[in-house]
């Protein structure tokens, strides 16, 4: 999946986020909504005292959920090392990933989202795993849910 | 104080900074402040930020907080993570989940500003949603027990 970073980038560019459709519920007044869910892996330090080891560690636990699960098949990973600041900055601006991740030196980070750009995972920012969910207009609930079942499924693994 | 820019005005707004785990701290004047942020670039402008508010936390909690300990006792250390109370003051920033438990006393105050509560009531994995269960009814349990035996003292002193 890493290896395909360019084709991923150039479709990044062509497509526009789902979040931006403007047809969500109340969308005539709220543009759109926007969940993050931060949690850290038991027995390893947060990622501001953790060694490379142990951000490794973090990041393999999350490829390999990633790997083996298929409701991940929609999903893009890119590693934020492989990238070039002006690809991260590219990132950044389709609120695929924080500002903060780009400023946190941290090794293995990287980032899982969804196709449709509305679900993202960053590894190893300030948390191990931070999942933000986007939709168009006023969804709080609905995308609080989504969240829980991603939340889900990794803590399964 | 004056501003540290122009030197002239009186400084309203401070700016914090954290770069590497260190803090910066910048008082100026409202018009200082906008050409101060029109420097920075895009990725740099001041926004709000959890840490600072934090940091502006802890320091109101030294500077005003009862808790005498606090003065004393800062070079109290997680023994997990090695963080100090006071790179954590700087930072805002906890190394590890047992941080929690060793600056415990110190971070109640500073929860209980943020959250109103010092002790999480909402969501948690289910394999360890009996425990916290257990572990917060005997904490119930002693200071329930610890009001009743107090009552019964005070009982006792008054006969």
């Amino acid at each position: 999946m890493i290896d395909r970073k360019e084709k991923i980038l150039k479709s990044l560019i062509k497509s526009r986020a789902n979040w931006l459709n403007g047809k969500g519920p109340l969308s005539d007044v709220v543009v759109s909504s926007r969940i993050r869910c931060a949690r850290n892996i038991n027995n390893i330090h947060f990622t501001s005292r953790a060694n490379k080891m142990e951000l490794e560690k973090v990041f393999k636990i999350v490829q390999k959920v990633f790997n083996e699960n298929t409701i991940f098949s929609h999903f893009n990973h890119l590693l934020l090392d492989k990238l070039s600041p002006l690809e991260i900055q590219f990132l950044t601006e389709k609120n695929l990933i924080s500002r903060d991740f780009i400023q946190v030196n941290n090794s293995h980070r990287s980032c899982i989202f969804h196709r449709e750009e509305t679900l993202s995972i960053m590894i190893n920012e300030e948390d191990h795993i931070r999942i933000q969910l986007l939709s168009a207009g006023l969804q709080l609930k609905k995308i609080w849910k989504q969240s829980m079942k991603s939340m889900m499924k990794l803590k399964k693994k | 104080m004056l501003c540290q820019i122009c030197k002239k005005k009186k400084a309203g707004i401070i700016f914090y900074r954290i770069i590497n785990g260190k803090k910066t701290e910048i008082n100026i004047c409202e018009e200082c402040a906008v050409l101060f942020t029109n420097k920075l670039s895009s990725l740099t402008l001041p926004q709000f930020n959890i840490n600072d508010l934090l940091i502006g936390l802890l320091s109101t909690i030294d500077f005003y907080g009862k808790d005498e300990d606090v003065f004393i006792n800062k070079e109290l250390k997680c023994a997990n993570c090695h963080l100090t109370y006071e790179e954590f003051r700087q930072a805002g920033k906890l190394g590890c989940s047992q941080c929690y438990r060793y600056f415990k006393n110190r971070l109640k105050p500073l929860l209980i500003k943020f959250h109103g509560n010092y002790q999480h009531n909402g969501k948690m994995p289910h394999k360890i949603k009996n425990m916290v269960n257990r572990l917060s009814e005997v904490s119930r349990l002693k200071k329930e027990l610890n009001v009743a035996f107090t009552g019964r003292s005070m009982r006792k002193l008054l006969k």
